[in-house]
């Protein structure tokens, strides 16, 4: 990844403009379980930035009347248009955002990931594309997707330009599924998914965190929230995981994985500081349904914000 | 609009977040309300005229037979919350809408775009929450967040 660095030139192609699409056209008994694009297609084009990453967020409307199916929303990233090679194929786990399929109404929701290693200057074609778990009675109301070129970081009016508006946004994945965590504290778990981050010249960042839950109807549910330190693991403890301010929560509906993610910001870090972000999990033992749910994809992203 | 080379680069205005934890409990309301307190950011279109929105919290129907989603949609002014209004509150694109089957809070995030803002103008956003409105109205609220990052 190229990231802007001191005494580089700010050119235009570090800031590409964002895109998104949006569709509210109702797609009614869906039943294929592999990947579609459906009609019409909602896609964009965009051109990859000098950092060659984005912020990637599909969302989408949907149900199952027969409250027994999930819907799985996922991003297809492919080169220049619909018939360039794929460099990102759709799948829910990693990228998507799902219904449980006890919901028997429409839920609207999002996933947001960062993708990386795009090549600067390319223009990259990419669509939302959507399958279901079984049967034929799963509705979608809304499909959107957006991909947001980053550094996102700003400097003040009057002020020269500095590499520290612009520090590299960071990200972390890992889709090794823990069963049956009962832990009521926040833990790390294995592997530990966290990033290393420079704080920008706006003292905030925008904190990402989300990935594959559920797999547990009625089960206790599972929490995915950011901790925030100083520097590393072992640094000045700047924030600490609450799934009520800043956490992805579970379903306690649902019986199967889904997927989803959520979006905070935190505001007043030291400008030009290193810091440590990582998600940790908690499971809610004071629910009533046991330690049944699971983890399928724990996500954490950090992209500095104007 | 977008940067072109050679373009004058101008600040960028900041971030607007805010995100409230008051809890709210039985909602019955079957239109649009506020709630209390009213959750609200103010910001200024960037030269771009396009923000990203992402409109989040927590959300529940704690009652014996789970029948009520609660609706998060995000209301747009110019200027301030008497001003003219130019998004209506609606779940369809831009919403949060919880599940009715989920008896403990669940919590996540919509993401959308607002493109065609008026570059250097105030705008105001809030959140504007209603229900099914079915007896016996169980359905709660324990957090609502809002996030506007003007694009480039």
């Amino acid at each position: 990844m190229v990231d802007i660095l001191v005494g580089a030139e700010i050119s235009a192609d570090d800031f590409p403009p964002a895109v998104w699409d949006s569709d509210t056209t109702g797609i009614v008994q869906i039943s294929s379980t592999t990947f579609i694009a459906g009609s019409p297609a909602v896609e964009l084009n965009f051109t990859a930035p000098t950092s060659g990453t984005v912020i990637l967020s599909v969302g989408m409307g949907g149900s199952d009347n027969g409250g027994t199916n999930r819907i799985h929303v996922a991003p297809e990233v492919r080169l220049t248009n619909v018939s360039g090679s794929v460099v990102l194929a759709a799948d829910v786990t990693t990228r998507g955002v799902g219904t449980p399929g006890e919901v028997g109404a429409n839920v609207h929701r999002s996933r947001t990931t960062l993708l990386t290693g795009l090549t600067a200057g390319q223009l990259y074609y990419a669509r939302v594309l959507y399958k279901v778990s079984g049967g034929s009675t799963a509705d979608i109301a809304c499909r959107e997707i957006s991909v947001t070129p980053t550094p996102l970081g700003g400097s003040f009016a009057g002020r020269p330009v500095r590499a520290l508006d612009f520090p590299p946004a960071a990200w972390a994945q890992n889709s090794t599924q823990i069963n049956n965590p009962s832990n009521s504290g926040y833990i790390t778990g294995t592997p530990e998914v966290s990033v290393t981050f420079t704080a920008p010249t706006s003292g905030r960042v925008l904190l990402i965190v989300g990935g594959a839950l559920g797999n547990g109807a009625g089960g206790d549910r599972i929490f995915l929230s950011p901790e925030v330190r100083e520097t590393n693991s072992s640094g000045d403890l700047v924030l600490s995981p609450s799934v009520t301010s800043r956490g992805f929560g579970s379903d306690i509906c649902a019986g199967a994985f889904h997927y989803g993610s959520r979006e905070s910001v935190l505001e007043g870090l030291t400008p030009g500081q290193l810091y440590y972000a990582v998600v940790k999990y908690a499971v809610a033992t004071t629910d009533s349904g046991g330690s049944t749910q699971d983890i399928g994809c724990r996500d954490i992203g950090v992209v500095p914000i104007p | 609009m977008s940067i072109e080379a050679g373009d004058l680069v101008r600040a960028v205005q900041p971030t607007a977040y805010v995100h409230d934890d008051t809890i709210i409990t039985e909602i019955a309301n079957t239109s649009y309300e506020t709630g209390s307190p009213e959750v609200g950011v103010y910001f200024i279109a960037p030269p771009s005229g396009r923000v990203r929105l992402t409109l989040g919290g927590g959300f529940r129907d704690n009652g014996a037979s789970a029948v009520d989603r609660l609706f998060l949609a995000p209301q747009l002014f110019r200027d301030n919350s008497d001003g003219t209004q130019v998004l209506a509150p609606s779940v369809t694109i831009r919403g949060y809408l919880a599940a009715r089957e989920d008896t403990e809070f669940q919590y996540g995030s919509r993401v959308s775009f607002i493109e065609g803002l008026t570059p250097g103008q105030l705008y105001y956003l809030r959140t504007m929450h209603l229900t099914n409105g079915t007896a016996p109205n169980n359905a709660d609220i324990a957090a609502r967040d809002i996030i506007v990052i003007p694009l480039p």
